[in-house]
């Protein structure tokens, strides 16, 4: 439930309501009648910070205008130069406007805008009796412009030209509504409350006026608020008195005076249209913005600078617990320093004998010769009568024995002598560390010569 | 008017707010930035402590094992080592060849000097009638150590009554 609380001015008499809306409902919780010199007290000890002020103004500026067709975005500038052109008088005002609609005036289309201008020296004043006790205003709604709301709220939008009557203080106040838009404001005085004689005439010579002047004759009168129940006049409206507007459906209010709170109820109905019809100096509305943003901004730093600061707290933990791996893990480093001066002797001593292990290394690479020997020595064919081995070379090189074996082949035919020097060359073949290399022979001679080579690594 | 409201102090007093928020804001950011390296570097700090830790202890593992190895070392290296001079060495080698293979024929270039070796290159000529004696005495040449045997080439030929064996090798000690 959205609280909020409204504030009306008229003549020396403050009226405050508190009201809940939530669920299309509107709840008058309480409501206050002061003095006006009671006002400051009441804000002083008043713990809201935001205000909706209804104001009964004296001097006030209204008019339909009748605009060129121009885009929405440019018709609150129209509407600005063209009060400034009809009332050279106003130069610093504040004001609301409504789109009527369009019209085809001297053959031309036109766009029919009414307009409610105030000085923003009467709106200041009020601004700054809240300003003083810290308050903001959110709204400044105009008497008049505000009961609008109210009629349409009751009656709903329909064709009717209406000419609303209602009062404050001792002023009754006119409108010319349809669909809900007001077309013309009255203020007349009046002598007491309530509906008498006089106020009869000037209802009357109003709606000659709207008849004549504005060419709108109103459908029918309706009376607002108090005006329904005090009624004391013997004469008779110029057109029949339709119905008395008391209070929307949707307000709920236990006030016995409820008819007197109409504007301030019309105030805090829900519902669109509310910053349309206020008049709340623009200055000021950019003023309420910027201390709202950077208020808002001064929270959301604190708030990120208490997170920021939570964060801190657990970073200052984990380097406490760094900080303490750390010295621990140097003061079993230095424990362990003997480890490093003994490896680095023992390291510089074996470099010492780092020559000695190269060349022992580099004389246990070569192939074992004696071993090479012993495996040519256990060859079958060579031990037969076959063939016979005339030499054996046997040289060192990088990592291998290459061996060469001359011999002299003696079987008598020549598929015999071919078939022992086949199986010569298969026995060596089967020998793992020995790799054939070459094995030419000689038929007419019967020499042959076979280079294997000879590694056992 | 709105002057006067300005003029007030309240939107100031705001915008103060707003700046000592913003102010303490970007301190705490400053802190954290601060502290979130601090912390980055510390933990490098005890990953390298640690790898250290780790480092020390495979030296301790490490100097077991270059202790054993120079255990080794020592145990294979001859006493005499120490004493004498590697060409002395070569030359008491060469005795002791001389006295072993007495009927071949030694022949001996000049000594070789390389940068970390010297050489006794030594030519050996023998004939024999049994395959088993030479593959004994290349096994003899073979088992030399300081000196080393390094054979290079052997020669079997068949002579008239024996074969003949050339052997081409040097005696090589590590220089000091």
């Amino acid at each position: 439930m959205a609280n909020q609380i409204a504030v009306s001015f008229e003549d020396e008499i403050v009226r405050v309501v508190y009201a809940s809306s939530g669920r299309g409902k509107v709840r008058i919780r309480k409501a206050l009648l002061l003095k006006n010199s009671e006002f400051d007290d009441f804000l002083s000890g008043e713990k809201a910070r935001n205000f909706i002020v209804v104001a009964d103004f004296k001097v006030f500026y209204n008019d339909i205008l009748y605009l060129p067709p121009a885009k929405d975005k440019f018709i609150r500038q129209l509407v600005d130069s063209e009060i400034r052109k009809r009332n050279p008088a106003l130069k610093d005002f504040s004001f609301s406007y409504t789109v009527l609609g369009e019209s085809v005036r001297e053959g031309k289309k036109v766009r029919e805008v009414f307009f409610y201008a105030v000085a923003n020296a009467d709106l200041f004043q009020i601004i700054q009796r809240f300003d003083k006790y810290n308050k903001t205003v959110k709204c400044i709604f105009p008497f008049a412009t505000v009961l609008s709301r109210l009629v349409s709220a009751v009656s709903g939008h329909n064709d009717k030209v209406y000419l609303c009557v209602a009062e404050t203080g001792f002023n009754k106040i006119m409108l010319l509504v349809k669909n809900g838009e007001i077309y013309f404001i009255r203020t007349a005085k009046s002598p007491k409350p309530g509906m008498h004689d006089i106020d009869v005439n000037d209802v009357n010579r109003t709606v000659d006026y709207c008849r004549q002047t504005l060419k709108k004759t109103p459908d029918s009168i309706l009376l607002l608020g108090s005006l329904c129940s005090n009624y004391n006049a013997s004469m008779s409206f110029a057109i029949p008195a339709d119905a008395c507007i008391r209070l929307p459906d949707n307000i709920i209010a236990n006030l016995e005076d409820v008819e007197d709170y109409l504007a301030l109820i019309a105030a805090v109905l829900q519902g669109g249209g509310k910053s349309i019809i206020s008049v709340l100096p623009r200055q000021y509305a950019m003023l309420t913005m910027q201390k709202k943003i950077v208020t808002s901004g001064a929270i959301i730093f604190m708030l990120l600078s208490l997170a920021g600061l939570g964060y801190l707290k657990k970073e200052v933990s984990e380097i406490g617990g760094l900080k303490k791996e750390a010295d621990l893990m140097r003061a079993e480093i230095s424990m362990m320093e003997s480890n490093r001066r003994s490896y680095e002797l023992l390291n510089k001593q074996l470099g010492e004998y780092v020559p000695v292990i190269n060349f022992m290394n580099s004389v246990a690479a070569v192939p074992d010769t004696q071993r090479a020997l012993i495996s040519l020595a256990s060859l079958n064919t060579v031990g037969g009568d076959a063939l016979q081995l005339d030499a054996i070379t046997v040289s060192a090189g990088p990592g291998a024995l290459s061996i060469h074996l001359k011999g002299t082949l003696k079987a008598g035919g020549y598929a015999d002598m071919d078939n022992h020097y086949r199986a010569l060359l298969g026995e060596l073949r089967g020998l793992k560390e020995f790799m054939p290399v070459s094995d030419p022979r000689d038929l007419n001679s019967r020499n042959f010569h076979i280079e294997v080579q000879y590694s056992d690594k | 008017m709105i002057n006067e409201l300005l003029a007030n102090g309240r939107l100031t007093r705001a915008r103060l707010y707003y700046m000592m928020a913003g102010l303490v804001f970007v301190m705490v950011a400053a802190s954290i930035i601060l502290c979130v390296k601090y912390t980055d570097s510390l933990a490098v700090t005890v990953n390298t402590l640690q790898k250290v830790r780790l480092n020390l202890i495979h030296m301790r593992d490490a100097s077991r094992t270059v202790e054993s190895a120079l255990y080794g070392i020592k145990t294979v290296l001859p006493p005499r080592m120490l004493s004498s001079t590697p060409e002395e060495m070569l030359l008491e080698g060469l005795d002791d060849l001389k006295l072993r293979l007495k009927d071949a024929g030694i022949t001996l270039p000049n000594m070789e000097r390389k940068s970390d070796e010297i050489s006794l290159p030594v030519q050996i000529k023998l004939g024999t009638r049994d395959y088993t004696d030479l593959v004994n005495t290349i096994g003899y040449l073979q088992s030399l150590q300081f000196p080393f045997f390094g054979i290079t080439n052997i020669s079997l030929s068949q002579g008239p009554d024996k074969v003949l064996c050339e052997i081409k090798g040097s005696l090589r000690m590590p220089k000091k």
